[in-house]
């Protein structure tokens, strides 16, 4: 089984707005979250969806679920105080339906550009190495600073990719990832900003799909603007 | 939902267009797609300057087959495979307007001129996704493979057939002019059909090789050729009116003649013998639901499909539009039978 975990539990505060985070902004009428979950349903490899947001925006989701005739949300999960909790709430919420070997896609609700080429490399990746992320190659040059005013060094770009998201997992190695970080004391549980980082300290192999810019993490107003610029209305 | 999809948008000009697009009936992934001689004329920009401003963008290809990714009535499984039919009626209120249709039928859905037809009046199939209504996707049976994004020209075949009300009759021999891939699909749906001894006139030895379920004879010597009561025309362009005035010549009187090729410019042909021999002429190009439905039970036949395999020269896995370029370039530059075909993935 291929189950997808969207992530909407973020606050956008970035984004500026205070009556919504910006997965619940709409755009062309529909709101991203939405969009977002509408590119796994329509995908024929993923079996089921679970979605994490705040227990304040669960009401709102279910009722968009049902307006939208989204079929394959099985789980709505609460979302915790960090990114690592709301990914184990999830993993927590399909426990009881999900095996060893299934593949858990786990998205941000804030890219809702994700083709289906992606999700597929994701599951056909996770399958054959256990785990999977989603990059595109560095295409400025990255420059390393330490205090933010001088500069230290210039990786080698050709060695340097952005990561996105999906991140996939086989269940077993994503779940014992996060058991494993979980049950070291909080203040000893090294910083991580995303799920391959955690999975990546366990010592799993982690294969690489092709993303794509379009995937673009909608962040800012700035980002809004540029999602919105690039969608054309369909005649 | 956010669909992305390839786009002409001037000779020669692809862009990615990223559209939200609504759900109708059933969502469909397009997934193997053959570029025809029409796709290539847009490409290349061969149609009048104000025909290609009226019709840009647009995204190009009518041949494909896909896989269902959603179906709101639940009539096709995710993950079905189907051939996807490129035209689509208009609504109709039933009023009878000064070019309505309805009155022949034997014409169908693609003559009325509000009727849509992908790559030509409305998007084609190099999309992320598709919208489609159920009536014009046709499950593809297991033991079928890619080989059915030819089922649009067996369909064109089938379709001529049928306009000439040759269906379910004794058809001792048919002869077909064109050496092409349509001579070549034609002659095979009135061989293995209609049951029919078929004769094919060409000009390419080589290509006329691959006829090897025909009698063949080269256009400049057709001493040989016997009188048939049907024959076909597949070959187009301005080779058109030899071919048809050959076909007036070899057809017995009171025969018919069905026109498939698109004529590059007003074919002179020998209107004195159609007279004297009293002969009927069907034009026919466009098919319907009906004749891809026909299209697939010829791919049911082992020996008619192995024939249609034939005609794949390659599959090219199209991730990006650079390929999408390079497919359209290398089906421009081809001068052979078949096709390679694409794979599309977003």
């Amino acid at each position: 089984m291929n189950i997808a975990v969207i992530l909407a539990g973020g606050t956008g505060s970035r984004m500026g707005m205070v009556d919504r985070p910006k997965q619940f902004i709409e755009i062309y009428g529909k709101p991203v979250v939405i969009h977002t979950i509408e590119a796994f349903e329509i995908n024929e490899k993923i079996d089921a969806i679970c979605v994490i947001c705040t227990k304040e925006w669960q009401e709102d989701l279910s009722i968009w679920i049902k307006e939208y005739d989204i079929r394959k949300v099985r789980w709505i999960g609460n979302a915790g105080r960090t990114r690592q909790e709301s990914s184990l709430n999830a993993l927590d919420a399909i426990k009881d339906d999900a095996t060893g070997d299934d593949i858990i896609i786990i998205h941000d609700s804030a890219r809702p550009l994700i083709s289906q080429r992606i999700i597929n490399e994701n599951i056909e990746k996770a399958t054959q190495f256990g785990a999977c992320d989603t990059v595109i190659p560095a295409q400025d040059t990255v420059i390393r600073s330490l205090d933010g005013e001088h500069l230290d060094s210039i990786p080698a770009r050709h060695e340097l990719y952005l990561g996105q998201t999906p991140q996939s997992f086989k269940y077993s190695i994503v779940r014992k990832a996060y058991d494993d970080y979980f049950s070291k004391p909080e203040n000893e549980r090294p910083v991580m900003t995303d799920d391959c980082g955690l999975v990546l300290a366990s010592g799993v192999e982690i294969g690489m799909a092709m993303g794509d810019k379009l995937n673009m993490k909608m962040t800012t107003m700035e980002d809004l603007l540029l999602i919105k610029s690039i969608i054309r209305t369909s005649r | 939902m956010f669909v992305k999809s390839y786009k002409i948008t001037e000779p020669k000009c692809f862009e990615i267009f990223l559209e939200d697009i609504n759900e109708v009936d059933v969502l469909v992934r397009p997934e193997y797609l053959a570029i025809c001689k029409a796709d290539i004329r847009y490409y290349l920009g061969n149609r009048e300057r104000t025909v290609l401003k009226r019709k840009f963008p647009m995204s190009l290809v009518h041949e494909g087959i896909g896989v269902v990714a959603r179906d709101k009535n639940r009539n096709f499984k995710p993950g079905q495979r189907v051939v996807m039919v490129p035209c689509e009626k208009a609504e109709c209120d039933g009023t009878k307007c000064s070019s309505c249709v309805r009155s022949y039928d034997y014409l169908l859905d693609n003559y009325c001129p509000k009727s849509s037809f992908r790559s030509s009046n409305a998007d084609g199939f190099s999309k992320e996704m598709i919208n489609m209504k159920t009536d014009y996707l046709l499950p593809i049976p297991d033991c079928i493979g890619e080989e059915a994004v030819f089922s649009e020209l067996i369909s064109v075949g089938c379709c001529a057939l049928r306009r000439a009300n040759l269906w379910g009759k004794k058809v001792e021999e048919i002869s077909v002019w064109g050496d092409g891939i349509m001579g070549y699909i034609i002659a095979l749906v009135a061989h293995y059909g209609l049951g029919a001894k078929v004769n094919v006139m060409g000009i390419n030895r080589e290509k006329l090789k691959m006829f090897d379920f025909a009698s063949t004879f080269l256009v400049n010597d057709l001493s040989a050729l016997p009188q048939t009561a049907v024959c076909i025309e597949a070959v187009g362009g301005n080779a058109s009116a030899d071919a048809i005035n050959q076909a007036i010549d070899s057809v017995f009187s009171g025969g018919t003649i069905i026109l498939c090729g698109v004529a590059g410019e007003n074919a002179p042909i020998n209107t004195r013998m159609i007279l004297e021999k009293g002969l009927t002429l069907v034009g026919s190009t466009r098919s319907n639901t009906g004749d891809f439905a026909k299209a697939l039970e010829l791919l049911e036949i082992d020996e008619f499909r192995k024939r249609i395999l034939r005609l794949i020269e390659g599959v090219d896995v199209v991730d990006n539009i650079r390929k999408y370029y390079e497919a359209f370039e290398n089906a421009s530059r081809s001068d052979s039978l078949g096709k390679r075909i694409i794979k599309l993935v977003f």
